[in-house]
């Protein structure tokens, strides 16, 4: 798995690492029942500390992204919906305020974003992304 | 083995008359790799030097695991691995005979590992030391420092005058170490992007105290520059917790550690203003800090 | 790690940290080949021989045990500071070893080498074991001279002239030689003492310079002064040879616990 990372960046390291496994989990670059390098192997191959790959898992783990099989490793979850609706919105409310201000500032429409998020949405989730309404 | 690896309490110490350290507390738990930074002077060389049983502090304690470092023996220094800020290996050795001298003081000598670093780091072993560049007679140190597979790893400067592969190779090194068990690594630097890649707890030391402790992910999350812009009237005086505050044009730059992340609203409501976040790097940081 | 392995593992770096260690107990032992057998009047030449390196076992001692005495020193040249360096504490206290046992073995190689030189010095008396005492009949006459047949074991008048006596003493070189070790390890006892008394890292006292340059250079001259007063002592200490030298080794033992106790509380800062 190649992933880019940037540590003098201002975003911390383990955010970084943290969005692009999740951008891949999304696109389904990794597949679910997929097994995720170990932390020891992942470290050591973008040359980090592994407490930072631990805490990332930890995160994805808890977002059910991921699940730990004991003694075997780290998986791409199979049903990523276990959070109840209302909480994965919630999640998701931040981003989009911020993505909808950035869009009114720049004179955007509502319908020019949506169909910039639908582009998107087809681009990261192909097969998935004609069931959204 | 305790939780914190290090734990300097209340230590005040003087170089001749000039006052370094005052009233120091820092702790380092075991397991992490600790970045000391601080400008020339601020007393990192000291802090370690006092760490590695060199000197004593003339108020409070300090223990390294568990011991106090003045009092250790060679049956406790066997875990205390030491790398000197100056370049000070004997200099008319040759270095194959200085590694065979080092490794019988310690029964746990890695030989397996040493070779492995010789040969990563391509130090010839059958120069004398005097006759190395700066950058390999600063590896030779930190293989005499990484060999014994020590519990507690101190090192003063480690990164300087090496280029930047063998830096990398050496972080690569330190990696590994850690990766091994329940080791830790404390090192000072100046150099920020190498504390940034391998470090997860960071201190910055100014005016002789220490100013940030933490992990470095939450310091990248806490200290922001927040830009506050559009006040009704005249931009307001630094608040407390900015570590700068700069007004300009109306507008008011601040780098503020936030207690939570809605502390720019907060103050901008306050404020009856606006307010932009900006995400700032290690250096930004440090150097915000530091300059305070 | 036992004490005595870590004690020899110790030592041997010691001796081939820095081999330039070893050309001083060469150069003092010179002195063994250009020793005297004929005196004139009194004993006291002694002293202009051997009275001016009484202060070189204090370079010595600064330079093996502490060589962080002359670190910050301004007129040392890059190859002087890379001797120093060789046997530099802060390298060596950071690694697994006691501070005592590194002091231990570090007075152990000032000894070594004190003692080298003292050995030479009597060895080669023994080519030349012999000393004559020419007395002429002037000052002290008749009374000198069985002064010094009392006190100097084994000696003989061998010819009276006209004008004074000529004394033998068979082995009278030796015996001037032991004593003349016997001061030199008092010396070098005496200097290892004063080491740590006016030492303190960071070395930033002039004062420790100037007392450290005064024992150079006051004791040369002080011995060329006032070795017609001291020919005495000598004498006495010709007389009693063995307590000197049992002196001699009390004095050692005692200065190097003394010295290696007081130089392991010492800071490296």
């Amino acid at each position: 798995m190649f992933i880019a990372l940037h540590p003098s960046s201002g975003v911390p390291l383990y955010l970084q690492l943290l969005n692009q496994l999740k951008e891949r989990i999304a696109s389904g670059q990794v597949k679910p029942g997929e097994q995720l390098p170990s932390v020891r192997e992942l470290s050591a191959d973008l040359k980090i500390n592994p407490l930072t790959v631990a805490k990332v898992y930890q995160i994805l783990e808890r977002e059910g992204l991921v699940e730990t099989r004991r003694g075997m490793g780290t998986f791409v979850a199979q049903k990523v919906d276990t959070l109840p609706v209302a909480a994965r919105r919630q999640a998701l409310d931040p981003v989009v305020r911020q993505l909808v201000a950035e869009a009114i500032h720049l004179r955007l429409s509502e319908a020019e974003v949506v169909e910039l998020i639908a582009r998107h949405f087809q681009q990261l989730n192909p097969r998935n992304s004609s069931n959204e309404p | 083995m305790n939780e914190n690896a290090i734990t300097i309490r209340d230590v005040t110490r003087s170089y001749g008359k000039t006052p370094v350290l005052d009233r120091l507390d820092l702790t380092v738990k075991a397991g992490s790799i600790y970045g000391f930074l601080g400008r020339n002077g601020s007393g990192k060389t000291t802090t370690i030097k006092l760490l590695a049983g060199l000197g004593r502090p003339e108020t409070g304690e300090i223990s390294v695991l568990g011991r106090d470092p003045w009092a250790f023996t060679a049956e406790d220094r066997q875990g205390v691995g030491y790398l000197s800020e100056k370049q000070n290996l004997p200099p008319l050795m040759k270095v194959k005979s200085l590694l065979d001298f080092c490794s019988r003081l310690y029964p746990q000598w890695d030989r397996e590992l040493c070779e492995g670093l010789i040969a990563r780091f391509q130090v010839p072993v059958n120069k004398r030391v005097s006759a190395l560049s700066m950058g390999n007679q600063r590896l030779v140190g930190v293989i005499l420092a990484l060999a014994p597979r020590p519990a507690v790893v101190l090192l003063d400067e480690p990164a300087a005058n090496l280029d930047p592969v063998a830096r990398r190779e050496f972080l690569d090194e330190i990696l590994d170490l850690i990766r091994d068990g329940d080791r830790t690594v404390f090192f000072s630097t100046h150099i920020l992007s190498d504390v940034e890649r391998v470090a997860d707890e960071v201190g910055i030391l100014a005016q002789g105290k220490l100013r940030v402790s933490e992990s470095l992910d939450s310091l990248k999350e806490t200290v922001k520059r927040v830009r506050f812009f559009g006040f009704p009237g005249n931009a307001p005086e630094r608040p407390p917790q900015a570590f700068g505050w700069r007004v300009r044009d109306g507008e008011a730059l601040g780098t503020l550690k936030l207690a939570h992340p809605g502390e720019p609203a907060a103050l901008a409501a306050n404020w009856k203003c606006q307010y932009e976040i900006i995400d700032l790097s290690l250096e930004d940081i440090f150097v915000d800090i530091a300059r305070n | 790690m036992k004490t005595p392995s870590q004690f020899w593992t110790l030592f041997r770096f010691h001796v081939f940290a820095s081999p330039w260690i070893w050309v001083m107990p060469l150069a003092l032992s010179i002195q063994g080949f250009v020793g005297l057998n004929r005196y004139y009047g009194d004993l006291s030449m002694v002293f202009l021989l051997f009275g001016q390196q009484m202060w070189v076992p204090l370079v010595i001692a600064a330079w093996i045990l502490l060589p962080e005495f002359f670190m910050s020193s301004m007129w040392m040249t890059a190859q002087t500071q890379q001797q120093a360096q060789a046997f530099g504490g802060e390298f060596l206290l950071t690694r697994a070893v006691d501070r005592e046992n590194v002091f231990r073995c570090r007075g152990a190689l000032y000894w070594t080498i004190i003692c080298v030189t003292v050995a030479v010095w009597v060895i080669a008396a023994a080519f030349k074991p012999d000393i004559t005492l020419q007395l002429n009949s002037q000052g002290g006459g008749a009374a000198k001279v069985s002064y010094y047949l009392d006190h100097i074991p084994g000696s003989f008048v061998e010819k009276t002239t006209d004008g004074g006596t000529t004394i033998k003493a068979p082995t009278g070189n030796i015996q001037i030689r032991v004593l003349m070790s016997v001061l030199m390890v008092v010396m070098s006892g005496v200097w290892l003492v004063f080491l740590p008394l006016i030492s303190r890292l960071p070395q930033r006292k002039w004062i420790h310079w100037s007392i450290f340059i005064l024992g150079i250079v006051a004791l040369p001259l002080l011995s060329l002064r006032v070795r017609a007063s001291l020919e005495p002592l000598l004498v006495f200490g010709l007389a009693h040879l063995p307590a000197m030298v049992v002196l001699a080794i009390g004095i050692l033992l005692a200065a190097e616990r003394f010295a290696e106790t007081r130089l392991a509380k010492l800071e490296f800062m």
